[in-house]
């Protein structure tokens, strides 16, 4: 080993504090960035693979009811390469002890074989025997959330009659990897249901022998789904109601999406923010270790040393330290990657979770952080070594410093030596402070870049669950019914008010664009009810024409006062047109609202309601519950305060793990910032630090010398950590999707204060550590020698 | 002549402050003469020691070692001037901390053609037993001596020590001064000696003095004290 290999090892263990620091800083980003780019990665190609396998449709198209036949006509279809005809209808299941029944929907599967497109995943006990109709088999999601197993027997409501089933196996389904109610925000697997019986033990209960009323098709490699859908609406549009969907906005499928996007938008943005913040650290961290050997540079320049041979001997030194780095961060971001793909996977029912690393990310994020560490360590050395070594050797031509505003206002005088000779040394390096201001307020923005979405997705809750909807209990009725049905449920025990609303789905189109989209109007006065934007504004329900969120108004490109076509999707499908008379920036989908005059004109019909909203005596509410259970037109029954807990237990947990793992990440970078900049603070004014001590200076005095300027870098650093944190958060916002949520970016201000909290804690801690090396500083020594 | 300089000046700028450290030196040194460079602080002597072992470039003027011309030689060049012939003795000795007495020498023995073993360099400056200590553990005369050590391994033809005992209380800064003498007897090292502690000299075969960046003195010494016998 040559001599100067024995001075790398030996100074590798006498920096072994900063090159931890440093190599921390390495690991955090390359971990931030591997494990969230490998999680989204490997919940996408799950998804995929899933899909593929189980030929997940392409197009799912439903009507009131169409003779079989014609689904063996539609099949020939130019551009299908597959279609199944099937039956489906609502579900309640009567569980003992449930008080508001768990609902769902019930499938056909073929009277022998299985479904050839949506496959099922059989994962516990066996398919329906042919013929049997008693047998079913069941979503896993809810099965495991009820704990039923293969062999239970439980009661199901189809069209109001009950029906007494043994469940024999356990599934999977493509179709459900997110179930969800209609009208539910977010999925529930405990109250959600999917159960499949063969076709034609279902056709009776369905009332469908003979028909179906829900197709599903495959289409070919190549051809356009819209065309395909387009002629199958019109082929259907005889047998009622007839709708195709595409897979985007297939339930599960739309649900899925926007958790994939909004993991996208994060796994996009963030990693990027990290691994940029810890290469700028590690560029500016490594140069400044490097220009503290700028003496022994020159000596070995002296003995004869090549530029190449110090720098190959320098950045072993920087190498080592990234090389620890890289591979920690490697490990952790492995490790993180699993546990993150693991908290996703449980609300996505996937059969087939592959967490796989992502090695092409792992190679960019180690690329990008070791070059830009090499970036900072060659530029160093190459400009300490473009110097001639005798100057190189000297020590650093001290400041002139001049004598600026302050010093003409005596306020430097006023200060005291200490105070003004932090005021000096910061306006002497400018840029050394602003670099770690800028590294301190990047560890302060990625705190609040890793809540924010919190905040935001709480406040959007909040204008939705409290502004918006303001009933205690939401019924979805099983039809739309006259709207008598609202004073017939206001009569229900517990019931304070009762209210009625009218949805239904049209076609929006304006121009060559079109939207399928709820409709919905409620009557003036209706207090449970109300139309907020994503501010909480409310917004007087549209007269004499329709009102539009804005969001659905920028895809259509219209404005107030153009005309849409509104094709209904029920009935007799009519078309009718009305003027855009307001629009609203609402948080959460897209949707059209009109007048209770305007959509019964629209569809021909007397007053009517398909869903009733409640307020309710909460000490009556079981008593209210057990009564709409046996109701037949009950459909789902949406209560808001379970919905709300279910909701912030789901999120709270993500963003726990999320605030614990950044705020980690952000004091690491803090820790990594301030604790060598102090260090190389304290190596460049080690000797005139010792020379106040030498002067009468105590220790707590000279520390307020060095440590007042780390703490000026912070008082920097922190607010403008919080102004960056912002913008970042503005920017990661911009990447979610609007068609599935506009997010209002919002910041808590306990969010601010965290962050600020995890870096001034982390700034503190640095402190201390040097304020103990400081403390133990051998003054005859340092003044002693040179170097 | 193993070196030989003419009409060299060097202009600093420090800060804002334009420091003309040499005014037009000419300067020889004979193969094997031990001189002795006099002048108070800021007479350029170290200026001109630097530029001589091609530490830095004058701004004007020539250089020549031997039968290369070293006033036009690039940053390689000067490099292998360095490595090949010449050995630096700094007055704050300039060991690397990290490593021992016997790896500081080893830095030098690694990278020269024909170097003498470490364990000798270190022996002919009377620090055989002190091989494994790091500089920590030696006093500033035998940190110096690991300094010469490591300066005379290489056997260069030139050893340049600026201030070798600057740094040094009396009777350590004599036996510093015996090692170089000991050097130039024994291995017939060209040896220029920086200080401005003036009974030095009497070490010399030659006196140069310098004063506001010019050479105001020039004597050959007939009679050269051993270094034992200087008083200051």
């Amino acid at each position: 080993m040559s001599a100067l290999d024995r001075k790398l090892v030996r100074d590798l263990r006498r920096l072994a504090a900063q090159g931890a620091t440093i190599a921390l800083v390495v690991a955090a980003g390359i971990a931030a960035f591997a494990s969230l780019r490998s999680t989204y990665r490997s919940l996408v190609g799950s998804r995929d693979t899933y899909y593929e396998r189980e030929r997940m449709p392409d197009l799912f198209a439903t009507v009131t009811r169409a003779p079989e036949p014609l689904a063996r006509g539609l099949a020939d279809v130019p551009g299908i390469a597959a279609l199944e005809s099937r039956i489906e209808g609502g579900v309640k299941v009567m569980l003992d002890g449930e008080l508001d029944p768990p609902t769902g929907r019930i499938l056909s599967m073929p009277a022998r074989g299985l479904p050839r497109l949506g496959g099922l995943v059989l994962r516990a006990g066996r398919w329906p025997e042919p013929h049997r109709d008693d047998e079913a088999v069941l979503i896993e999601s809810f099965a495991v959330a009820q704990h039923i197993g293969p062999g239970r027997e439980i009661d199901l409501v189809v069209l109001g009659t009950m029906r007494h089933v043994r469940v024999v196996g356990v599934v999977m389904s493509p179709e459900f990897v997110m179930p969800m109610a209609a009208g539910d925000l977010t999925p529930d697997p405990q109250r959600t249901a999917v159960l499949w019986m063969r076709r034609d033990a279902l056709a009776p209960l369905l009332d469908l022998e003979g028909a179906f009323d829900s197709l599903v098709v495959d289409v070919a490699e190549g051809e356009d789904a819209r065309t395909i859908a387009r002629t199958l609406e019109r082929r259907l549009a005889a047998y009622g109601a007839a709708s195709v969907i595409d897979r985007e906005h297939q339930m599960s499928n739309h649900v899925l999406s926007g958790e994939l996007s909004q993991l996208e938008g994060l796994s996009t943005v963030v990693p990027f923010i990290f691994l940029g913040v810890s290469a700028f650290l590690v560029h500016v961290v490594l140069s400044r270790l490097l220009q503290l050997q700028r003496g022994q540079i020159a000596m070995l320049r002296a003995i004869g040393y090549t530029r190449i041979e110090v720098a190959r001997h320098y950045l072993a030194l920087v190498t080592l330290i990234v090389l620890f780095g890289a591979v920690l961060g490697l490990w952790v971001g492995d490790r993180l990657g699993l546990a993150m793909t693991n908290l996703y996977a449980r609300y996505f029912h996937f059969p087939n979770r592959v967490y796989s690393f992502d090695v092409a990310t792992g190679v960019i994020a180690v690329v990008a952080s070791a070059g830009s560490a090499f970036a900072g360590a060659i530029s160093t050395l190459y400009a300490v070594t473009s110097v001639p070594p005798a100057s190189a050797m000297q020590p650093a031509v001290p400041a002139s410093p001049r004598l600026g505003a302050l010093e003409r206002l005596g306020l430097l005088r006023a200060m005291g030596p200490v105070l003004a000779m932090i005021a000096r040394e910061l306006r002497r390096k400018p840029l050394r402070a602003l670099l770690s201001s800028v590294g301190i307020a990047f560890s302060v923005a990625i705190v609040i870049v890793g809540r924010f979405g919190y905040d935001s997705i709480a406040v959007l809750m909040d204008v939705q669950f409290h502004l918006a909807m303001r009933e205690d209990i939401s019924v979805g009725l099983q039809r739309s019914v006259s709207d008598g049905a609202v004073h017939e449920l206001s009569h229900l025990p517990g019931v304070i008010r009762a209210e009625g609303l009218r949805a239904t789905v049209a076609r929006v189109r304006h121009r060559a664009t079109f939207r399928d989209v709820p409709v919905q109007s409620f009557e003036e006065g209706t207090t449970l009810r109300r139309i907020v934007d994503r501010n909480g504004q409310a917004y007087a329900p549209p007269r004499g024409g329709v009102m539009v969120t804005t969001a659905l108004a920028r895809i259509l490109g219209v404005r107030l006062g153009d005309e849409l076509e509104l094709e209904w999707l029920e009935g007799e499908r009519r078309v009718s047109r009305s003027r855009v008379t307001a629009l609203v920036d609402e948080p959460l989908g897209m949707q059209v609202y009109a007048s209770p005059e305007d959509l019964r004109r629209f569809l021909r019909e007397s007053p009517r309601v398909s869903s009733v909203m409640l307020r309710v005596d909460s000490a009556r509410e079981a008593d209210l519950l057990a009564a709409l259970r046996v109701r037949p037109l009950v459909g789902s029954i949406m209560r808001k305060r379970q919905v709300l807990a279910r909701f912030a237990a789901q999120s709270g947990e993500q963003m726990r793990v999320f605030t614990v793992v950044l705020s980690i990440f952000a004091a690491v970078i803090a820790i990594g910032v301030v604790y060598n900049n102090a260090r190389v603070s304290l190596s460049m004014r080690e000797r005139d630090l010792a020379s106040l001590r030498v002067l009468g200076f105590t220790r707590g005095e000279i520390s307020s010398v060095l440590l007042g300027e780390l703490a000026a870098h912070v008082a920097v650093g922190i607010p403008a950590g919080l102004v960056l944190g912002r913008d970042w958060a503005i920017r990661v916002g911009e990447t979610v999707d609007p068609e599935t949520y506009r997010m209002p970016v919002v910041i808590a201000s306990s969010t601010y204060a965290l962050a600020a909290a995890v870096v001034l804690v982390a700034s503190a801690v640095s402190a201390l550590i040097v304020r103990r090396q400081l403390d133990h500083l051998d003054l005859i020594a340092v003044l002693k020698t040179r170097e | 002549m193993i070196l030989e300089a003419r009409a060299l000046r060097k202009i600093y700028r420090m800060g804002e402050i334009e420091v003309q450290a040499l005014r037009g030196v000419d300067f020889q040194l004979a193969t094997g003469e031990l001189v002795v460079l006099l002048g108070p602080s800021g007479s350029g002597k170290s200026t001109l020691l630097n530029i001589l072992g091609g530490l830095d470039v004058a701004t004007s003027g020539t250089l020549r070692f031997r039968d290369h011309d070293l006033s036009h030689a690039d940053e390689d060049e000067l490099t292998r001037y360095r490595r090949e012939h010449v050995g630096f003795v700094f007055q704050f000795y300039n060991l690397v901390p990290s490593l021992t007495a016997r790896e500081n020498v080893e830095l030098v023995t690694d990278i020269a053609t024909d170097p003498m073993e470490a364990a000798d360099a270190l022996a002919l400056v009377g620090l055989a037993e002190r091989l494994d200590h790091f500089p920590s553990q030696l006093s500033g005369g035998e940190q110096q001596r690991v300094a010469i050590a490591r300066a005379v391994a290489k056997r260069p033809q030139l050893l340049l020590c600026d201030e070798p005992t600057g740094a040094l209380d009396y009777k350590t800064g004599i036996k510093v001064l015996d090692v170089l003498a000991s050097v130039n007897r024994e291995l017939g090292t060209t040896t220029a000696i920086i200080t401005h502690n003036a009974p030095i000299a009497a070490m010399a075969d030659r006196v140069i003095a310098m004063a506001d960046g010019t050479v105001v003195d020039d004597r050959v010494q007939t009679k050269k004290l051993e270094p034992a016998e200087i008083r200051w």
